[in-house]
């Protein structure tokens, strides 16, 4: 028996589920699927490319989130950025705020060194964890920032309200900055104080960016599908409200 | 290849579907399962910040062999983390010693960090204010009067301000944030059906 109120949620769920699923399978069998070019993903060769002339490390975080959704997104990208350190021959800090965002990070980590053929490469000691304090994590990446002079400053995952005190501190020390999160909140202040942002959604879409891997591919194309469900829903609801019908809200209050 | 991938897939897979079954079905043991497997969460990340007290002692014990007492950040660190040990296991966690070093240093030092937001604020609004294309004049016109209907003195100054601030505020802002939010949301069901499916393995820290 379904709780009441959640009924409505339940089949919204049971349908983007589907849908990307669906989508996921006929990309794993050959569908074609088109990713546009994000300017921020774009920009993560350059800035490794940056901090590899100035012979100056990369600075990475994925965020004072625990294992949340943006915060897997965070890691596929950290995953790109340590083979490009890898590559080039570049120092990677990596800096984590929560313990079980710690041990996961330091495999990502430790994995991409590995699949990149360097794995004396991978050093535990710059893969950080500060504390789950917010602002001793906020300070304590401050003082990383400063103390290494990071050549490029890369923060993709879940931020609060520490985000403004580490892209200011970014700015300050000259650093090629590239952020993204999903927090609304926060976006506008990346905005100010960073070089790229990877907004919202897109930050979901790195697999597909970097790997073009058909699994990333297949639902990214899912989401975009349900999300222009959504639009219609919306957009109904609107026209319905506006012509005196609540039957859409009854409905989705259910 | 069991250990590293196999069995945390399945971990996941069944995890994921009870907590979720569980959230939308009025089923009590299916319920009950899913609080043991929220308590185990917690359990786990209490194992994981073990791992990453050993990683902090670990790279300022480094720090402090290559620089020697003159790494007067990583002696701090070292001497707050042991006395805070000490005083929290000898003494308990609501001793004076522990009630001191909580309230006079971790909060008034959380505070600090907090109170640099204001000035950021100000340097950030300052560049995002400089006028360089159309965007930013239409951010600079519109942030002036947002700025004149938030204070009694724009009022004064522009009567129609606080009209036009709730306006921007609660239709513009807002369509703009939920339009976020909603795509946000539906990049979260994917990643967790991901992760759930097994189809997400950099997680496992597997390529």
């Amino acid at each position: 028996m379904l709780v009441a109120k959640r009924i409505f949620d339940f089949w919204a769920l049971f349908a983007a589920c589907a849908l990307i699923g669906v989508s996921i399978y006929r990309a794993s069998k050959g569908m074609k699927v088109d990713v546009r070019p994000i300017a921020g993903f774009e920009a993560i060769d350059e800035a490794v490319g940056r901090a590899a002339e100035m012979g100056k490390p990369v600075h990475f975080t994925p965020g004072f989130g625990g294992l949340v959704a943006a915060t897997f997104a965070g890691l596929e990208v950290l995953g790109y950025v340590t083979s490009l350190a890898a590559k080039y021959g570049v120092r990677l800090i990596v800096t984590v705020s929560q313990p079980e965002t710690y041990a996961v990070t330091e495999q990502v980590v430790r994995q991409a060194y590995l699949a990149a053929g360097k794995p004396e490469a991978f050093k535990p000691e710059d893969c950080r964890f500060i504390s789950s304090d917010q602002w001793a994590y906020a300070s304590g990446v401050i003082g990383i920032l400063f103390r290494e002079r990071a050549a490029s400053n890369i923060m993709i995952g879940q931020f609060a309200a520490e985000s403004l005190i580490l892209a200011e501190a970014g700015n300050t020390i000259g650093a090629i900055q590239i952020a993204g999160t999903t927090n609304a909140y926060q976006i506008p202040f990346f905005v100010v104080a960073c070089d790229y942002v990877v907004l919202g959604d897109e930050m979901f879409a790195a697999g597909a960016h970097f790997a073009k891997n058909q699994v990333h591919l297949g639902s990214l194309r899912g989401e975009d599908l349900f999300k222009a469900a959504c639009l219609v829903l919306i957009l109904l609801g609107t026209v319905m409200v506006c012509s005196g019908s609540d039957a859409l809200l009854k409905i989705m209050a259910l | 290849m069991f250990i590293r991938k196999l069995l945390p897939t399945y971990i996941a897979f069944v995890c994921g579907t009870v907590v979720t079954i569980a959230y939308f079905f009025t089923f009590k043991p299916l319920q009950s399962l899913a609080q043991d497997i929220m308590q185990w969460r917690s359990i786990i990340a209490i194992f994981a910040l073990g791992l990453g007290a050993v990683n902090i002692l670990m790279v300022h014990l480094r720090n402090l062999r290559r620089d020697g007492w003159k790494n007067i950040y990583s002696l701090a660190m070292l001497l707050t983390f042991c006395t805070t040990i000490i005083i929290g296991l000898g003494w308990g966690q609501s001793s004076k010693g522990y009630r001191f070093i909580f309230d006079y240093i971790n909060v008034p030092t959380g505070s600090a960090i907090f109170s640099l937001l204001a000035f950021y604020i100000g340097t950030a609004a300052y560049r995002a204010f400089r006028v360089k294309n159309t965007e930013a004049a239409i951010l600079l016109v519109t942030g002036c009067i947002v700025m004149l209907g938030r204070v009694p003195l724009g009022a004064q100054i522009l009567p129609v301000a606080p009209k036009i601030t709730d306006w921007i505020m609660s239709v513009l802002n807002v369509g703009g944030q939920r339009g976020v939010m909603v795509a946000g949301a539906v990049g979260f069901i994917a990643v967790s059906l991901r992760i759930i499916a097994g189809l997400e393995r950099r997680v496992y820290g597997v390529e």
